[in-house]
């Protein structure tokens, strides 16, 4: 795969990738140019067809004939017009087929991408090349390769009948298109550096609104309104300026290339003229070619334009191939999972997510089977990375991780994590029903999920409401409190009856007496199940059958409540803080 | 617009130039060829060739002039409607907000602006083109033959129709395609955005099976479209072609009974293929125009929404003191999530707010920071209601930590000076002291100037908040408002930061609202919140007394603690 560049000239390898993505509607693409071809000939044969006309028809006074030729004139024409139809409609329908292939293709790759691809690639970037790239690379095979071919084939057409009528007029008719196609590039480059940056900033331009309108709040409140208004008038007035820029390119080339048609018909006229006078052409072959020239100019006029939508194309392809061939590093092994027992070991693993950087730093231990395990430690010490490491987010660069005896890397994907169910520290809920939300498209029994809300003692208030689970959630959750995203987040946990249940902060904005019924209402529930849970309020963990406490990346102590407390490191420093009168920390003290 | 004025009226001008020049050439050329016919008895070739060459640079001229005067113009009007756009969308109260998606706000600043500036551009252009060429050429068609004008006039209107219809049809699928477009990548923004849960729960496929449902109803609407616009040109293209035909058929049986010249009927037939642009143009640019006119409504249903965060007086520097008076507040067609609300809070004192989950907490703050405006009754700073303060002056009084933690895809460094860019770097640095988040630096790749990703996406839980926090205490706010700031950091971070706090808050109104009741040690007052009611009101002393909620939360912590020492003893 190529670098990441602009594409300049054509490339050829690129090319005829794209053009094997044709290969599954191969006898449609044959359709379609062989339609064009046809097209090109009937609206080639038009102007023929009156010089007929006025040179045999009428100089004869033949109205019969002429009756006949204007017969054969209309034939053509209606030809054109379905041969026409049925090639745009046919080219429309492959370049669709093809962005939808190409859409799904995209899409199923990008949600198999391994964790740290999303860390480095920003949403907007995704959304870019599965909706505008797409789109230009369709340009390729419904506008561009195919309206280039088309006006290849009817210059050809044209400039050979020029010369069969006349050489000399096709000369002097041709004499222009070397001034045009200068002007035309000229005015291509130009316009291409342009149109580039126009493009960035336009994109600036909407990534800051987009940005303000969703984080107006934070705008507000931080009292950046006049910053911003000022940092928006910049880039919306310098992309004013480049707009003002093409539009000065454009008034220039549009009417230059009439002029530069005018000067061809007037040369048509002066060499045509003498050569009338003379007696050697026939007004209707005058006629006709004043006609071919206003049919040639315009293909060689758009030939700049159309180029540019092939190179745009060709960009576009460049970056959505760059996707497609980027495999997910974190990919499954073979080994099906019919049921969990839950028994993990960490070994020796070390992991960063930036060169030299360690975030975790040889870490061992073992859950056994059925059993809970709580995590500890100062924000920013690892626990929620060992969490992402459990679900395969991401890979350790050393050691290695057992589940159920066997390598984590050597399971299926699908099958592991369907076997797990967490809540992350991050909530996220779509945009949907509460429903869709628990349940993720999984068609639940309305019992299972009535009872996973009942547990996140949520249920109360779900019924509460006028459309119960079907209430819509807006972006991100926002309608709902803190703590509601979160508890629904527990419930799409819970509701999924996984056998290993990781909690990465699921209740740390939900107030105690909440967590505390919750605590009750899935003891049972985790009864025989194994559980790793991340909290910093220690009154939920204390009774995991054992805690580990993380400290910058190491892990530095482990064992029970009791075990900790006597050990009096970390965990107990945390511990007497939190019991943060006197009299509790005094009440710790004389067991030690 | 009106101050363009000048500008219109030039192209207009320069328009009407053009198009006078433009018209004639086509008749001299016909000429030549008749006078060619009779052996050039009025010019000689050379005279010809050069008028029309002389026709051509000067309207080659006046054109590049109209189009520089007319799409230039459209561009300004573009900026200014943009400026304008942005300017309405930072006065507008978070109601709207509230109401209007972020999309649909979107879609009004590039869609219907774009609409706007091509109607106000290129639409009047060319229907300035278009009328005055249709007309010029229309009476030159007159002047020369009646009889033959009449398959214009004939032509005219029928294809004008058409393609008024035909492209009415175009834009209406046009908008259905779009909105599905939107669909398309909303569905990708969220799977994007929630890759986290799709990938932890294994519905990649279950995503991917309605995304492809999407594309297979964009392509449906796709294939429509194409159908309609497949047709749309050959047939123009046809139906021209049928008049040419027609006028051949008159054209020569007047040229065999010796009623007409060639050269006449070739300059006829230029004028001919000369109108067919304007006469798809006309419903080209009907189309542009109404487009635009529907953009501009949108738009001013923006620009025009009265649902503004009024400006008050200014009244300088505040003390601090908050009065809410029987405030009340419901959701957009939600129930009431506060009624009647009244608290008094002094000057620099220490508020804090409890309550179960969902009882209206972030609610309450919200109002307080008139982030959100009550339906009925009143909040005051300094006795003075909010909506009558100057709202500039009321946020640099006010600094918020909201429960969510909010971060642009930014270095860490602009982050935390997002409130106050010019900050020196020694309030910079104790503004990380004090939330602690300074010594996590160490910790990241590039310092202060790590990229912290989209929505700090990089950072660790507690690092977001904390930077949330550090941005906050970097305005020194008279009122600070910190909403469940500390839910994801851990006991020792939490007893630092709280040190550092309760040094800071002095003399600054803090609330703070928290599941966390060691968060609220040294709060002067306590106020427990149940279903938008206030039911306990005191300090902590007083709620303990109380025995009501509040007592029963600080019991729990309490006894869950005993619980397990006792557990322990028993083990
Ligand atoms: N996606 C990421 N890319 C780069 N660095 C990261 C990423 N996620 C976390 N880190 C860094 O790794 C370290 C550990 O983060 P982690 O989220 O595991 O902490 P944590 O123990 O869960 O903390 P908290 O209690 O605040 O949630 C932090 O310094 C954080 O900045
Ligand atoms: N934008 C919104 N639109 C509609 N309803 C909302 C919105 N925000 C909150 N609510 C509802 O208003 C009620 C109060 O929410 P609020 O966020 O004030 O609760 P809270 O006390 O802060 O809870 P938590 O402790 O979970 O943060 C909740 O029932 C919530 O569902
Ligand atoms: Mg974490
Ligand atoms: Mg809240």
């Amino acid at each position: 795969m190529p670098d990441r560049r602009d594409v300049k000239g054509l490339d050829w390898s690129l090319l005829k990738r794209l053009t094997g993505m044709l290969r599954p509607y191969g006898w449609m693409a044959a359709g379609a140019f062989s339609l064009i071809i046809c097209a090109a000939l009937f609206e080639t044969a038009i102007p023929l067809v009156t010089r007929h006309a006025i040179d045999v028809d009428i100089a004869g006074g033949d109205l019969e004939g002429l009756r006949g030729t204007i017969l054969v004139f209309l034939l053509l024409v209606a030809g054109g017009f379905v041969t026409r139809y049925f090639q745009q409609v046919l080219t429309g329908f492959i370049g669709q087929r093809i962005v939808v292939d190409l859409r799904r293709s995209l899409y199923r790759r990008v949600t198999s991408m391994q964790m740290g691809w999303f860390d480095r690639t920003p949403v907007g970037q995704i959304m870019t090349r599965l909706t505008n790239d797409v789109e230009n690379l369709n340009q390729l095979f419904t506008g561009g390769l195919i309206l280039i071919f088309q006006d290849i084939l009817s210059l050809v057409l044209i400039v050979g009948v020029l010369f069969w009528m006349d050489w000399r007029l096709a000369l002097m008719l041709l004499a222009v298109v070397p001034v045009i196609m200068l002007a035309t590039f000229q005015f291509k480059k130009l316009v291409r550096a342009a149109f580039r940056r126009v493009r960035a900033l336009v994109a600036d331009v909407n990534t800051f609104l987009q940005e303000n309108i969703t984080g107006m709040a934070v705008v507000r409140l931080f009292r950046r309104e006049a910053r911003n208004r000022e940092i928006f008038e910049q880039i919306n007035t310098r992309l004013m300026d480049e707009h003002l820029r093409t539009i000065f390119y454009f008034a220039v080339f549009f009417p230059l290339m009439e002029v530069l048609g005018s000067v061809a018909t007037a040369g048509v006229l002066w060499v045509g003229g003498g050569r009338v006078l003379d007696g050697v052409l026939t007004f209707g072959t005058l006629v006709a070619f004043l006609n071919y020239a206003e049919r040639f100019f315009r293909p060689i006029r758009d030939l700049a334009e159309k180029y540019n939508i092939l190179q745009n194309a060709m960009a576009a392809a460049e970056r959505v191939f760059e996707i497609l061939d980027r495999h997910p590093t974190i990919t499954g092994g073979e080994q099906l999972l019919p049921k969990l027992k839950g028994e993990i070991v960490f070994e020796h693993v070390h992991f960063s997510y930036e060169k030299g950087i360690p975030v975790l730093k040889d870490i061992s231990f073992r859950v056994s089977a059925g059993s809970s395990t709580a995590l500890v430690g100062y924000t920013g010490s690892g626990k929620s990375t060992i969490a992402s490491l459990l679900l395969r987010f991401y890979e350790p660069q050393q050691g290695r991780i057992l589940l159920d005896g066997v390598d984590l890397r050597d399971y299926r994907l699908d099958e592991l994590r369907r076997r797990m169910a967490i809540v992350l520290q991050d909530v996220f809920l779509f945009q949907g029903t509460l429903w869709d939300n628990i349940c993720l498209g999984e068609d639940y029994p309305e019992e299972r999920v009535r009872e996973a809300a009942r547990r996140t003692g949520l249920l109360d208030w779900v019924d509460g409401k006028a459309e119960g689970f079907h209430t819509e959630v807006s972006e991100r959750g926002q309608s709902l409190s803190g703590g509601q995203r979160q508890l629904v987040s527990f419930a799409r946990a819970l509701a999924h009856n996984p056998d290993l249940l990781l909690l990465d902060e699921a209740t740390s904005s939900v107030d105690t007496r909440s967590e505390g019924l919750i605590q009750e209402a899935i003891a049972e529930l985790l009864k025989g199940r194994t559980s790793v849970v991340i909290a910093h309020r220690l009154s939920t963990i204390q009774q995991a059958d054992q805690i580990l406490v993380l400290h910058h990346g190491e892990l530095v102590e482990s064992g029970t409540h009791r075990e900790l407390m006597d050990h009096e490191g970390i965990y107990h420093r945390l511990w007497m803080l939190q019991s943060r009168n006197g009299a509790a920390a005094s009440n710790g003290k004389p067991e030690a | 617009m009106g101050r363009y004025r000048g500008r219109i009226l030039r192209g207009a001008l320069l328009v009407l130039v053009t198009n006078s020049l433009f018209i004639f050439g086509p008749r001299v050329l016909g000429l030549a060829i008749d006078d060619l016919g009779q052996g050039l008895q009025n010019h000689s070739l050379g005279w010809y060739i050069g008028v029309l060459l002389g026709l051509a640079v000067v309207s080659g001229v006046t054109r590049f002039g109209m189009r520089q005067q007319l799409i230039g113009t459209s561009r300004l009007v573009e900026r200014d409607l943009r400026e304008l756009f942005f300017e309405r969308l930072l006065a507008l109260s978070p109601r709207f907000f509230a109401r209007q998606r972020t999309g649909d706000i979107m879609s009004r600043a590039t869609q219907d602006i774009e609409n706007v500036r091509l109607a106000s551009g290129p639409g009047m252009m060319y229907s300035m083109d278009t009328l005055m060429l249709g007309g010029f050429g229309l009476a030159m068609m007159l002047s020369m033959s009646f009889r033959l004008s009449l398959v214009v006039l004939v032509m005219l209107p029928v294809v004008s129709v058409i393609v008024y219809r035909i492209s009415k049809r175009i834009h209406r699928l046009t908008l259905l395609s779009q909105k599905q477009y939107g669909r398309i990548s909303s569905h990708v923004q969220e799977s994007a955005a929630g890759i986290r849960v799709i990938q932890a729960y294994a519905r990649e496929e279950y995503m991917a099976g309605r995304f492809d449902g999407e594309l297979e109803k964009y392509l449906q609407i796709q294939m429509s479209l194409i159908r309609t616009d497949a047709a749309f040109r050959p047939l123009m293209g046809a139906l021209f072609a049928l008049s040419q035909a027609i006028l051949l058929w008159l054209a020569g049986t007047d040229i065999v009974a010796g009623k007409l010249q060639l050269g006449e009927y070739v300059a006829f037939s230029t004028y001919m293929s000369m109108l067919a642009w304007p006469t798809i143009a006309i419903g080209w640019v009907t189309n542009l125009l109404q487009r635009g006119d529907a953009g501009m409504r949108r738009l001013d249903e923006i620009i025009r929404e009265p649902d503004v965060l009024g400006e008050g007086r200014a009244v300088g520097r505040q003390g601090g003191a908050i009065t809410l008076q029987d405030l009340s507040f419901a959701y957009e067609d939600g129930p009431e999530v506060l009624s009647h609300i009244d608290l008094e809070l002094p000057a620099g004192s220490v508020l804090g707010v409890v309550g179960e989950t969902g009882s209206g907490k972030s609610t309450l703050l919200k109002l307080i920071c008139r982030e959100l405006e009550p339906q009925s009754g009143r909040v005051l700073l300094d006795g003075k209601p909010l909506a009558e303060l100057k709202l500039d002056e009321l946020r640099a009084e006010m600094a918020v930590v909201p429960q969510d933690a909010f971060l642009f895809s930014e270095t860490l460094r602009n982050n935390v000076r997002f409130g106050k860019e010019h900050a020196s770097e020694e309030d910079f640095l104790r503004s990380s002291e004090i939330s602690r988040i300074s010594s996590d630096i160490e910790q990241l790749a590039d310092g202060w100037e790590s990229a912290i990703g989209e929505r700090g996406i990089t950072l660790s839980g507690g690092q977001k908040q904390r930077s949330t926090i550090a941005r906050a205490v970097l305005m020194q706010p008279r009122v600070l408002i910190l909403d469940d700031c500390l839910s994801a950091v851990d006991n020792h971070t939490e007893e630092e930061i709280i040190g550092e706090l309760r040094q800071y808050m002095d003399g600054r109104t803090t609330l703070i609202a928290s599941h966390r009741l060691s968060a609220l040690r040294g709060a002067d007052r306590i106020i427990v919140l149940q279903e938008g009611r206030i039911t306990e009101s005191g300090t902590h002393e007083q709620l303990l007394e109380h025995k009501g909620l509040y007592a029963d939360l600080y019991r729990r912590q309490e006894l869950e603690e005993e619980l397990s020492h006792g557990g322990d003893e028993h083990a």
